[in-house]
């Protein structure tokens, strides 16, 4: 993790198109990217489908959660994606269904996000491959791919403001880290939030 | 209610109970363990009210200390 990670930070994407904003937007991405490399040759461990119907990917070691209510019900891995206001697309390697949160239509067969639960669409232990951040023109938002050596592919797209994001905007995805970093995206925020 | 509008939701008493991001993943994970459990809302598919969350964090937080 770069020394600049380690400090808390926040960029706005500014939907303009200025030398200065497209700098920013590579930053952005730059961010994103330099926290997403951690999550390289980690092995993927199960999904979850949490309050609300966000996904949530674990990958790396497992471990109880940190609340005393959870523990003994729940397995974390190390590292959590949680896919909150994003559209996503999961597409399985070795399947052929596509799973899909239902914004996107994807080729093939959708089926709806629980069923992942099920534990065989992904099989446990399938390594990232890769993990980047890219720029969604459209949205001014920063999207996400993943890789897993099974072949799976993950593909999350930033939200569409709904114009009405008040005091508590919701990110359109997260990373949870071991160290207790979290890289919250969206909408047009991007923040690295160190460990409590 | 749609994702995100019960993601705001959460976030929105999340924050009003001072919980850290990881606190306020937690806090939505024991939510969807009470939805599946039967302890679920008033709400549609077993959703919480604003006044059900409140009452859910206060409890969450007591149970974590």
């Amino acid at each position: 993790m770069s020394a600049a990670l380690a400090e808390p930070a926040a960029r706005k994407c500014d939907p303009s198109h200025s030398a200065a904003d497209a700098n920013e937007r590579e930053h952005a991405v730059g961010l994103a990217d330099g926290v997403l490399y951690g999550l390289v040759g980690e092995p993927f461990r199960h999904v979850r489908v949490s309050y609300g119907g966000e996904l949530q990917l674990h990958f790396g070691e497992l471990r109880q959660p940190k609340s005393a209510k959870l523990k003994g019900k729940l397995l974390y891995g190390s590292y959590i994606l949680g896919l909150r206001a994003s559209a996503w697309i999961l597409s399985p390697g070795s399947a052929d269904f596509t799973l899909t949160d239902g914004q996107l239509q994807p080729a093939g067969t959708p089926i709806e996000a629980g069923e992942v639960e099920s534990g065989h669409a992904i099989p446990p232990g399938a390594l990232v491959v890769s993990a980047g951040a890219f720029h969604v023109e459209p949205v001014d938002g920063i999207g996400l791919r993943v890789l897993l050596s099974d072949g799976s592919k993950l593909v999350v797209l930033p939200s569409r403001s709904d114009g009405a994001e008040g005091d508590t905007p919701v990110a359109d995805w997260e990373l949870f880290s071991p160290k207790g970093f979290v890289l919250q995206v969206g909408p047009g925020t991007l923040a690295v939030r160190k460990p409590s | 209610m749609g994702r995100k509008a019960d993601l705001k939701q959460v976030d929105a008493v999340a924050g009003r109970y001072g919980m850290t991001p990881e606190q306020r993943r937690e806090f939505g994970d024991d939510l969807e363990e009470c939805k599946r459990s039967g302890d679920g809302g008033s709400s549609d598919r077993g959703d919480f009210t604003d006044d059900e969350l409140r009452a859910k964090a206060n409890e969450f937080l007591e149970e974590t200390k």
